[in-house]
């Protein structure tokens, strides 16, 4: 039996905002962070994403068409009026 | 009928979007596809990362732990000042997506070490179906469940997605109507019952207040806000004010000044509120104190929990029990 292939992802934390996905780019909008340390958080962030792509990979299809729930159907007439 | 596919009306959220064959709605992400609603992201995030649970912000729930942390394209608000625009305000073909289904998702979690999984940057009621069968499996898994989550959502999908949720970081982006409509494309009244729903259902909460310069820090509408949220939801719901940076489309205006978030604060603690801190700037505010004899209970610095005395949920020195989930 082939053993599971471990799906390693980044650390996160590339964009020091709170509840933020992580960038790559940009400034430090926090000023306790020298642009220095700020470069290697960044530098270290961008080299985890890489390693990321290379485990999960990128869709083929890049969206799904699961049925989604919490809808109705509208009836309309020949002129369009919702019934 | 004239032999066209049939609109459908979206009951996710108050928007009800009515969409003809082809049409999707406000969010980006739900389409009416020969009369059938279609969820465009189910299993397709475009952002998964293992984040510090603080970053949430999450102060009261397994502090120091990490989260397994997914996101998709697609929001049902568009708040002028989104941090997280990139993916909230852009449709699922134009995003980086990768194949994550509900038990990869937890199958991800699990090897990473991740006691919790958080739906998360962009809008978890938007991508409903995608969290709530991710949240199903986790919870199978013995993992638990955060939503990050702006409250924008009709109150039965929600309190559907709350069987399965252990924990809510839910935004209160202002306190006033013109506010949300103005600003957000939303309605407060919404969002103060998913509020109130979150509560009935179990899930603990914390709540986060972004302050925006000139648009949302009015110290009576902050005072407001607080003794709504001491009536409503009671005085121990962790409450964090969070500093603004020029973002989207307020890049015009300037960071929150620190004395706003310093008012903030006092208000909110004259309020009543117990549990009341600051964020975006490290250092200030970030500590949990026992508020009955004054101790820090907590202690971080930015995303770090660098000292936890907590002992059975509770403060070592007073015995004075704090409102979380600890383990």
């Amino acid at each position: 039996m082939k053993p599971e292939k471990k799906i390693l992802l980044s650390s996160g934390g590339m964009n020091p905002l709170p509840d933020s996905p992580g960038k790559t780019s940009g400034l430090s909008p926090l000023p306790c962070l020298s642009r220095r340390a700020f470069g290697i958080f960044t530098g270290a962030a961008a080299a985890a994403s890489l390693l990321l792509k290379s485990w999960v990979k990128p869709s083929a299809v890049n969206i799904s068409l699961e049925p989604a729930d919490h809808w109705v159907g509208v009836e309309s007439d020949n002129e369009g009026n919702e019934k | 009928m004239n032999g066209k596919p049939a609109k459908v009306r979206c009951k996710l959220c108050p928007k009800e979007c009515e969409l003809a064959h082809g049409e999707r709605g406000d969010c980006r992400i739900r389409v009416n596809i020969d009369g059938k609603l279609i969820a465009l992201t189910y299993g397709k995030p475009c952002s998964a990362h293992i984040d510090p649970i603080e970053k949430k912000p999450m102060f009261h729930f397994l502090p120091g732990s990490t989260i397994f942390s997914i996101a998709t394209a697609g929001c049902n608000l568009h708040c002028k000042f989104c941090q997280n625009w990139e993916i909230s305000q852009t449709n699922p073909e134009d995003t980086q997506n990768f194949d994550l289904p509900p038990k990869s998702v937890v199958q991800a979690a699990k090897q990473n070490n991740c006691p919790s999984v958080a739906y998360t940057y962009s809008e978890p009621m938007a991508y409903f179906e995608y969290a709530r069968d991710s949240s199903a499996l986790a919870r199978d898994a013995g993992l638990k469940n955060v939503i990050v989550t702006a409250g924008y959502i009709n109150e039965a999908p929600l309190r559907e997605l709350c069987k399965f949720t252990d924990g809510a970081n839910i935004d209160l982006k202002g306190f006033s109507e013109d506010f949300y409509r103005e600003v957000c494309d939303g309605d407060l009244a919404t969002v103060l019952r998913s509020h109130e729903v979150l509560v009935e259902e179990g899930v603990f909460i914390e709540i986060t207040n972004l302050i925006v310069p000139t648009l949302n820090d009015d110290p009576k509408m902050i005072r407001g806000m607080c003794k709504w949220i001491v009536k409503n939801l009671g005085p121990e719901v962790p409450l964090h004010f969070s500093r603004f940076f020029p973002m989207y489309r307020m890049k015009h205006l300037f960071p929150t000044p620190q004395n706003t978030l310093d008012t903030a604060r006092d208000i909110a603690r004259s309020e009543g509120l117990k549990y009341v801190y600051v964020g975006n700037i490290p250092g200030v505010d970030e500590d949990t104190r026992c508020p009955k004899c004054g101790i820090v209970l907590i202690s971080r610095v930015g995303y770090n929990v660098t000292g936890n005395k907590l002992e059975g949920g509770a403060c070592p020195n007073c015995g004075n029990r704090i409102p979380g989930v600890w383990k």
